[in-house]
């Protein structure tokens, strides 16, 4: 049974973003309890309204979209393919679950490379062999779509739910259009993509559903609570905590050089603080703290070295919060509130 | 279907609602009394049937669905079932015909996904040959507008049997061709032009294979047979050859060929490309444009220049015979039209602001296209009913 005064929250079940689903939830700060392996249900303790239910992916996509859950986790590629009006896409970068849906040959045929070739061995099946190109795919609707979009109107959609890349191998389909991660099953089946073939980038991404966030304060209230832990999450992936060692005249003369500096400027400027009675010599030592993209760690560090740093140590930082979570205000602005 | 936003728009919606089903009484009277049946075709038929001969555009929004493994679509316009129409009532093809259509079609456009339906009226004349029929369809959809009230309309001709023609001297293959017409709209855009479209065709159309670029042994004489032969030593010594998806190594190679003469083609395809920029540049009243593209039509083209004669007297008619006024044509031989299966002449009429209110041409071949026995002779035009629903209201 579904409590109206809570929120259910769908996590795929099985499959390749299963476990990595738990993995990210838990570096938010979200940790899962799931106290039956077996059972379909748990709950995350710092996010106390709600209620898991795990699922396989496509039938997250089919909850959320019929409202038995508010809020779901799933691939990108399975939301594609399963368009539904009452579904919106609240964060489409959770940054895991990384695959491509593409269109994909048999290495042999090395007259193809782009989708301009299909297009004309399309026309060749049709005229000299008096039958369909065929293609296998459980992504029947973006396939469908693509293969028109790039001018292949004659094909037969062979639809099955596993083994796709075998399919030409075995000889009931010509071609396939199937996600790939490395590219290695692929190569053992003897199969290439196709260049501009890329159908769906996709990767993991929050969804929910539409009508629930438009009526009900409690939706909201959970998914802002929630885009708060993961925004905060994901942007403190990008920095770190430097502190570094410098000696100088005075605090005010180290800022400036610090922050002469964009990169070592940090989010507002260098925290300072004196080091005391450490030192024999007449010269003054202080702490510098600041928060520094990782990109661009090693010429922050150069920099510092520079101006006299030393001692520099960096830890990474947990969470980012700015004034509000971008994604929750981008959301808001989607379903048309303030 | 999405509510309209406001009470205003709901109000505009009604209002054209009641202009529409007032013309379209009247134009189906007008059409009847003309010697035009009214015939119904099937919402739903097999989506091949409009895959056929449609154009790339309209495929991407045939509004398709599977049902009990077939896959079906709801039809995008009538003049496809028409021709599958009269092919099972004349098998024979023997027959003139003069059909009327109304009714919903339908399409899937992602960009406006609750815009599905839409009211069109159609007309269709098959089994009837040559420059008459033509001008007697023209003729029609102009008569049609003067009857229902629309002021200021007028004709764009075009004539995409001749462009066909006139691009046979390039010798080019049938894709190259379709790539090549399809990209007439390119020519003439501000941010495309010639140098775009011949950069997309080196990218695609025109890129050769990897395989066969670092050896110039490859090139110039190469037999299908030493062809084959080294797709044999390549294939098994990289073990790709396991699988073949359907396509024989004779396949591969010759379309390995294919693609090596077209890559050799590349100067035939520049020079079909500045003719073709030359000949959608004109853009003018009938007797002018006529004179402008027949110095376009080499003496060694007796087909073409039959077809521009023809085209001529075509026109002729139509001022003359059926008194459209000469202010009202255009001629533009770069005009294209969504639909891939006309044959010859074709047309648009739009208002004075350029809204498309309908248009048409002729289209011989889909009868054996969609399984007929034979080429019928046939010719028509629809009205995009919302439009002209659209500049009544504003008119």
């Amino acid at each position: 049974m579904i409590d109206s005064q809570r929120v259910t929250f769908a996590l795929p079940s099985k499959g390749a973003i299963a476990e990595p689903t738990l993995n990210f939830l838990s570096d938010c700060g979200l940790r899962i309890d799931k106290p039956n392996p077996r059972q379909y249900t748990g709950t995350i303790p710092a996010l106390p309204d709600v209620d898991l239910l795990f699922q396989r992916v496509t039938d997250v996509v089919y909850k959320v979209a019929d409202g038995t859950a508010q809020l779901g986790i799933t691939g990108l590629d399975v939301v594609r393919e399963h368009p539904h009006d009452d579904l919106v896409v609240i964060h489409d970068n959770l940054r895991y679950g990384y695959c491509k849906l593409l269109v994909a040959v048999p290495e042999a045929w090395v007259d193809v490379e782009s989708m301009l070739d299909l297009t004309e061995i399309a026309l060749d099946f049709r005229e000299n062999k008096r039958r369909n190109l065929r293609v296998a795919t459980t992504y029947t609707h973006l396939a469908r779509r693509f293969l028109h979009a790039r001018g292949i109107h004659h094909f037969t959609l062979v639809s099955a739910e596993g083994a796709i890349e075998a399919a030409p191998t075995i000889g009931y389909a010509d071609i396939i259009v199937d996600l790939v991660q490395t590219g290695t099953t692929l190569r053992e089946n003897h199969l290439k993509p196709i260049t501009d073939g890329v159908i769906v980038e996709s990767q993991a991404c929050l969804i929910g559903n539409r009508r629930w966030l438009e009526r009900e304060p409690r939706v909201q209230n959970t998914t802002a609570t929630l885009l708060e832990y993961v925004d905060a999450a994901l942007q403190g992936r990008e920095y770190s905590q430097l502190t570094v060692n410098v000696c100088g005249e005075s605090a005010a003369v180290i800022a400036e050089k610090v922050a002469a500096n964009p990169l070592t400027r940090g989010l507002q400027g260098p925290t300072i603080a004196p080091i005391l009675g450490a030192h024999a010599t007449d010269q003054l030592w202080f702490t510098v703290t600041i928060i520094i993209q990782n990109k661009q760690m090693l010429s922050a560090i150069e920099h510092l070295r520079q101006i006299g740093g030393t001692q520099t140590t960096v830890t990474p930082v947990r969470y980012v919060f700015f004034e509000q979570s971008p994604t929750y205000a981008r959301l808001r602005a989607d379903l048309g509130f303030a | 279907m999405q509510p309209p936003s406001s009470a205003d728009q709901f109000h505009l919606q009604q209002t054209r609602q009641r202009i529409l089903k007032q013309f379209s009484t009247e134009l189906a009277a007008f059409f009847a009394h003309l010697g035009y049946e009214m015939v119904e075709t099937p919402f739903i038929q097999d989506a091949e049937l409009f895959l056929t001969k449609a154009g790339d555009q309209i495929i991407n929004r045939l509004f398709t669905f599977e049902r009990n493994g077939r896959n079906v679509a709801l039809r995008p316009e009538f003049t496809v079932s028409a021709a599958s129409l009269y092919n099972m009532q004349h098998p024979m093809g023997d027959q003139v015909v003069r059909w009327q259509f109304h009714g919903a079609v339908f399409e899937d456009d992602p960009e406006a996904p609750h815009q599905i339906q839409r009211f069109t009226i159609g007309v269709e004349l098959i089994g009837q040959r040559g420059v008459d029929a033509d001008a007697e369809i023209i003729a029609l959809s102009a008569r049609g507008l003067d009857e229902i009230g629309v002021r200021n309309w007028r004709v764009q001709l075009g004539h995409i049997g001749l462009m066909r023609a006139l691009l046979k001297q390039f010798n080019l293959d049938s894709l190259t061709e379709r790539v090549l017409l399809t990209q007439l709209p390119a020519l003439h855009h501000p941010d495309q032009g010639k140098a775009y479209v011949l950069s997309m065709l080196d990218q695609g159309l025109l890129s050769a294979s990897p395989t066969d670029e670092p050896d110039h042994a490859f090139t110039d004489d190469m037999t299908t047979q030493n062809t084959q032969y080294v797709l044999d030593v390549l294939l098994d010594a990289t073990q790709r050859g396991v699988t073949m998806g359907g396509r024989s190594r004779h396949d591969i190679v010759e379309r390995l060929l294919r693609k090596r003469q077209r890559a050799a083609e590349r100067p035939q395809i520049a020079a079909a490309l500045d003719l073709l920029t030359d000949l959608s540049a004109i853009d003018a009243a009938p007797p002018a444009a006529i004179r402008e593209l027949s110095s376009f039509i080499p003496s060694s083209m007796p087909g073409a220049r039959t077809l521009v004669q023809e085209w001529s007297a075509m026109i002729d008619l139509l001022l003359e015979t059926h008194l459209i006024p000469e202010t009202q044509l255009r001629l533009v031989p770069g005009l294209l039209r969504n639909w891939d299966y006309y044959t010859g002449m074709i047309f648009d009429i739009r208002d004075k602001q350029g809204l498309l209110l309908g248009g048409g041409g002729r289209y011989d071949e889909l009868t054996r296209l969609v399984g007929g026995d034979q080429e019928v002779p046939a010719v028509g035009f629809a009205y995009y009913a919302d439009t002209l629903a659209q500049h009544l209201d504003n008119q």
